[in-house]
């Protein structure tokens, strides 16, 4: 995986779980790697993993059963909630660059649907 | 904590690795003399303890200036000082393993002396008989002679070492740690102690043997017991102070 | 817990030179530490010190060991064998350390030999640089120990070697254990360090968590490194 600097490293990896998570590669009740075999995977430090998955058991999006390891949250409506806000945030940030180009709301709507229609003729 | 066992049989295996190299270039040199006699037709019942004596002494001074580089690599190399011992047990596995390594080495020059020996028994036994008994001297006495000898010169070889090891420790310490005008003055200091105790050493050693060889006086052996002594008390000396420059002082070779 | 190593007032000087002035630092266990300077900053004599390698003044601990002999027991350091000759063959070495240290694990050994793909039947002098690195950082990492100290791990070594390298560090760095990696390129290994330190100036200049200066900077970790060369002040 790739890390960009800038970003706590921990943070990206909650990032890099949750998107995971979203996209059902890790299905609801499904286990964790371990720890160390995460670490590897992404190739960060053990530490950041755990305190990573840490912050992801305070948020409940995360189980973590004494001795058996880390399980995805069965609650559904959980990774809903989780899904609604990354694209939220990802809409927010969208909004309002585009804002800061002085675009007004349906304008915005418009480029976004011309921009959508672009997309689709050219796959 | 690595214990004195474990540090003696590291030390022995490099320098035993050493010792056994510098005895087949030994026994290929022997073979080497042995045919060139043959070719030249002086091939005789003596050759090969001729041969044997001749090239041994080469082999003794060979072997102790391997035996010391081995024995001195480790005090500067990262590979053996990082071994987690007291420096203490350190020096004294090393010390005592050059000493075994140089016994073997004795060991295995007497193995050809007694081949030679064996071969030229018919030749040089009457003459052996005759010497014995011209100067009167048993068996016994001939035994503790050369004990003597050989402690003499285990004793040398030992002083020898805490020397060398005295010299390089010395020069280790001021090199890294005093400016180049004081480097300058220690390696002039330690030039001319080491010439003088050489000369010295060698002067008393050769005389020792001289004397003996000479006038097979085995009497006079008894002179080698206090030289014997004091070479010891002198290595010990050298030895406290070496311990005490690698605690200090000594670093090693930077990675 | 005691810490993995504490340096005290620690001096070092070197034919009247001042190498390092005055180390303070002390590392929790646990800890993947990368060691930052400038080449000549003296990042290798730190290490010698906390060895017993490099003889300077003040007081050093690692696991709150401090004679040199216990030190030495409780460190691994990334040494280069260059006290074997070069005609020796690698299961040699491989027996040599197994001689000498009590907490040297043949079997550990093996695993990271495998996977860092090394073969003992060679000798020495035959190994590529990025081989011979391969191969002191599996004698380094065999042994079960609280610190460990790897010094310029990826100087000359292939982009291939270097992610195997930070990968069998992850994987056998045991948990409670510290490593210190020196380097004077950041970014390759930013992303698995718990910590930086930084020699500058003749001492431990800066010491900080690598999250938190993302956090708080919104900088990369080399992006800090390098601003306390250009400003030349810190930036507590």
């Amino acid at each position: 995986m790739n890390f960009d600097d800038k970003v706590p490293i921990y943070y990206q990896i909650e990032n890099y779980i949750y998107h995971e998570i979203i996209t059902g590669t890790l299905k609801p009740g499904e286990k964790l790697p371990s720890v160390r075999q995460l670490a590897v995977d992404v190739t960060a430090n053990v530490n950041t993993v755990q305190r990573a998955l840490s912050e992801m058991i305070a948020a409940e999006m995360i189980e973590s059963k004494r001795g058996r390891g880390n399980f995805v949250t069965m609650d559904t409506t959980k990774i809903d909630q989780l899904k609604v806000k990354l694209v939220t945030t990802q809409l927010e940030r969208v909004y309002e660059q585009l804002h800061a180009l002085n675009l007004s709301d349906e304008e915005i709507v418009t480029s976004l649907q011309h921009y959508i229609q672009q997309r689709g003729q050219a796959k | 904590m690595t214990n004195f066992g474990k540090l003696f049989k590291v030390f022995n295996r490099s320098k035993f690795a050493t010792v056994n190299q510098l005895m087949l270039i030994e026994l290929a040199v022997i073979a080497v003399s042995l045919i060139w006699n043959l070719i030249w037709g002086n091939l005789s019942q003596m050759s090969v303890l001729g041969t044997v004596s001749g090239w041994s002494g080469l082999a003794y001074l060979v072997g102790f200036i391997l035996i010391a580089r081995r024995a001195e690599n480790a005090f500067t190399h990262d590979t053996y000082r990082l071994i987690p011992a007291k420096d203490t047990t350190f020096y004294l596995a090393n010390l005592v393993s050059s000493l075994v390594m140089f016994l073997y080495l004795i060991a295995l020059q007497v193995i050809l002396h007694l081949v030679g020996i064996g071969i030229a028994w018919s030749q040089i036994s009457p003459e052996l008989d005759g010497i014995m008994r011209l100067r009167d001297i048993s068996s016994a006495e001939l035994a503790k002679g050369i004990m003597l000898v050989v402690l003499m010169v285990l004793a040398l070889f030992i002083l020898a070492l805490t020397t060398i090891t005295l010299i390089h420790l010395t020069v280790s310490a001021t090199n890294s740690f005093l400016p180049a005008a004081g480097k300058r003055v220690v390696d002039a200091i330690l030039y001319i102690v080491v010439i003088v105790l050489v000369v010295r050493l060698v002067a008393f050693f050769f005389g020792q043997v001289n004397q003996l060889m000479t006038t097979l006086n085995l009497q006079g052996t008894t002179n080698m017991v206090l030289p014997i002594i004091g070479m010891l008390v002198l290595a010990a000396l050298e030895s406290v102070l070496n311990i005490f420059l690698m605690k200090r002082w000594v670093e090693t070779v930077a990675n | 817990m005691t810490n993995s190593l504490t340096m005290q007032g620690v001096t070092y000087k070197r034919g009247m030179k001042t190498i390092l002035h005055d180390v303070d630092l002390t590392l929790a266990p646990g800890k993947i530490v990368g060691l930052l300077g400038t080449n000549g900053a003296g990042k290798t004599t730190l290490m010698r010190l906390i060895t017993g390698s490099a003889k300077g003044k003040g007081a050093i601990a690692v696991a709150d060991h401090s004679s040199e002999a216990e030190r030495k027991q409780h460190v691994s350091f990334s040494e280069q064998l260059r006290g074997f000759a070069g005609n020796v063959k690698l299961n040699r070495i491989v027996a040599f350390y197994e001689t000498i240290y009590g907490d040297f694990e043949a079997e550990r050994f093996a695993d990271l030999a495998d996977f860092l793909q090394i073969d003992t039947e060679l000798k020495l002098a035959a190994l590529s640089k990025g081989m011979k690195e391969k191969l002191v950082i599996a004698l380094t990492l065999a042994r079960r120990t609280d610190l460990y100290l790897l010094d310029e791990p990826f100087s000359g070594i292939d982009s291939m070697s270097r992610k195997k390298i930070i990968n069998s560090i992850i994987q056998w760095k045991p948990e409670n254990a510290t490593m210190v990696i020196s380097d004077h390129y950041v970014s390759e290994i930013a992303p698995i360090l718990d910590e930086i330190v930084v020699v500058k100036d003749q001492t431990v200049y800066a010491h900080r968590q690598a999250d938190e200066i993302r956090e708080e900077f919104h900088i990369g970790v080399e992006a800090y490194y390098e601003s306390l060369y250009e400003r030349g002040n810190d930036h507590d």
